[in-house]
């Protein structure tokens, strides 16, 4: 699916190359391996170097958000979490503004900052949001998603505050606050591969430690887990991998969201076969999404975050009135 | 392996500025199962959770095997003591198979998938428990009766020393409550067990527990033998009814009979 949505990626655009033509491109450009080509070298340059990388950025992206948002989902055993909604994203995007913005460096010593402030502001997003809606034993759901939003909004107020008072022309970071991969390259990929990497092998270990936390906190300490030290390291995972997503994406909203529940219809709940599994969702539909943003209205692009947000938010609406109806 | 002693030594414990629990003590001989008994809000459910090491207590401490349950990490905790609550949350979207082997949790590493013997425990807790053929049901499925077993399978596979068991076979049928004692009794035949359980049905207290305290308002009135810890007077003092104790015709136990007692008012 991931593969077929990749190589549907590569193929459509303003240029149309053939699939087949596409993928020995790619395959040309791995190491140690040489191929006889004679496609024009336009198309090795429109594959290569535009559209790839692209398409590799959102599928790390799309993975990142589906895993933080599965975890999220597990950690605070409510089924709306996503890293959008709970005000994650919206932290990271204000701490990536500031250093977009401000005359904060935003490189130092070779290591990109935008990640670290992403997370920062993250961080301090996700523990507001929990710590007011922390009850004596346990999370209150809804009142999660209400801080959510709100520290979502407030974020987003600072964010477009600190833009209009940068520069007359804000353009291209209004482009990014809508989440998207215009002018993506590998230099991004490179960014965020590290982080997704150590977030993904973390969340992914603690498959089972999930499911056992998925009974109660009380529970699960009895059954052995280490509760607190637990849910310290998955939010600082899911929050890293969700930062150093928004520090080369933007915001994008309801991947990890609809990622982990398509899994869910379809898998089950055992969070060791569900977070791989929703991190391959993610990417497949957020490539597929950025095919859409790219192509429906060409020659010009429509954010992703608006296409993620046009299906995701009917699908948020269908999980509340089934929520509903079960309770 | 031998079985462990639970003691308990002077736990006061305080939840909101309440006192709950004031002062208590008791020794729960190794392999024997000690019944807790007394009206709603007497402290069984929170002397459990202190046993269990889930809450600190202001004064006092609880031994299990002669260590503090709050000096132990939760995973070495989890492999001496496991606990079935009063009404144990269930995790929609999980069989009955996987909620059972979640008891071998402390058993595993972060990244360890259970094993053959993981499977084994939990097939063994099944076995005992009558839950092998529901193994592959949602739990949300399963009756009440049902789920019941199956957290009681859940404790069994964790195969630790101890087994807290608050009020074990309440909401359930008679034959289930009798088959639910049996199959602690027929464990305890098999490997060294010592069992906590707080009890409602003074009767089935009687007939199964080696040892009983009742308790009321947060301390052990008495505590001992049943035909010692059930009498009339003390069922007065802690429920405030009049009781009648009789001695079981067949095999010696005794069979309380609530009679005269106050009206909810």
């Amino acid at each position: 699916m991931l593969a077929l949505a990749a190589l549907l990626a590569v193929a459509t655009g303003a240029v149309q190359v053939p699939p087949a033509a596409a993928a020995t491109i790619v395959v040309n450009h791995l190491p140690f391996v040489d191929l006889h080509l004679t496609y024009p070298e336009t198309w090795d340059t429109i594959v290569w170097q535009l559209r790839l990388p692209r398409i590799v950025l959102a599928a790390l992206v799309g993975a990142a958000l589906a895993l933080s948002g599965g975890t999220y989902q597990g950690l605070f055993r409510n089924p709306l979490a996503d890293p959008y909604l709970i005000g994650v994203a919206g932290g990271a995007g204000l701490g990536a503004t500031i250093v977009l913005i401000t005359s904060v460096p935003s490189n130092l010593g070779g290591v990109s900052l935008l990640p670290i402030a992403a997370f920062a502001g993250a961080t301090l997003a996700v523990t507001a949001a929990y710590l007011v809606s922390k009850r004596a034993g346990g999370i209150s759901l809804t009142t999660l998603i209400l801080a959510g939003v709100a520290i979502s909004s407030l974020a987003g107020g600072f964010t477009g505050l600190l833009m209009i008072r940068a520069s007359p022309d804000v353009r291209p970071l209004l482009g990014w606050l809508f989440g998207g991969f215009v002018g993506a390259g590998w230099d991004e990929v490179r960014v965020v591969i590290p982080y997704l990497l150590v977030g993904a092998a973390g969340m992914i270990a603690h498959g089972r430690v999930l499911n056992v936390m998925q009974i109660d906190e009380d529970e699960a300490r009895q059954l052995g887990v280490n509760v607190e030290r637990t849910k310290v390291v998955l939010i600082v995972l899911a929050t890293l991998t969700t930062a150093a997503a928004v520090s080369v994406s933007g915001l994008i909203g309801f991947v990890g969201l609809i990622a982990p529940h398509a899994v869910r219809l379809v898998w089950g709940r055992d969070y060791r076969v569900l977070l791989p599994l929703a991190a391959l969702a993610g990417a497949t539909f957020l490539i597929l999404a950025d095919l859409v943003a790219r192509t429906a209205a060409a020659p010009s692009e429509l954010p992703v975050g608006l296409i993620t947000a046009m299906c995701g938010a009917p699908f948020f609406i269908y999980l509340l009135m089934r929520r509903r109806a079960i309770s | 392996m031998t079985a462990l002693q639970v003691e308990v030594q002077g736990v006061s414990v305080v939840v909101g500025g309440v006192r709950v629990l004031g002062d208590v003590s008791l020794t729960a001989a190794p392999g024997r199962i000690f019944g807790l008994v007394g009206p709603n809000g007497a402290g069984k459910t929170t002397l459990l959770r202190a046993i269990a090491g889930s809450l600190t207590p202001a004064r006092g401490r609880v031994l299990v095997g002669g260590v503090d349950v709050r000096d132990m990490g939760n995973r070495q905790r989890a492999l001496m003591i496991a606990s079935v609550a009063q009404t144990p949350v269930v995790p929609e979207g999980f069989t009955a198979g996987e909620v059972v082997l979640m008891g071998r949790n402390p058993h595993l590493g972060l990244l360890q998938w259970e094993g053959r013997r993981d499977f084994d425990s939990a097939l063994e807790a099944m076995e005992l428990t009558n839950t092998r053929h529901l193994a592959g049901r949602p739990i949300e499925s399963l009756s009440g009766g049902e789920r019941q077993r199956i957290f009681i399978a859940r404790a069994l596979a964790q195969r630790s020393s101890v087994l807290l068991l608050d009020e074990p076979t309440t909401h359930l049928d008679i034959g289930v409550q009798v088959a639910v004692m049996n199959t602690l009794l027929e464990v305890m035949r098999e490997r060294p067990l010592t069992v906590v359980a707080a009890m409602h049905d003074l009767t089935l207290a009687a007939q199964y527990c080696d040892e009983l305290a009742i308790m009321s308002a947060g301390s052990i009135r008495a505590a001992g033998a049943a035909s010692a810890v059930l009498t009339r007077d003390s069922i007065r003092d802690s429920f405030g009814v009049e009781a009648v104790v009789l001695e079981h015709p067949g095999r010696g136990g005794l069979i309380v009979v609530p009679g005269s007692g106050p009206r909810l008012r």
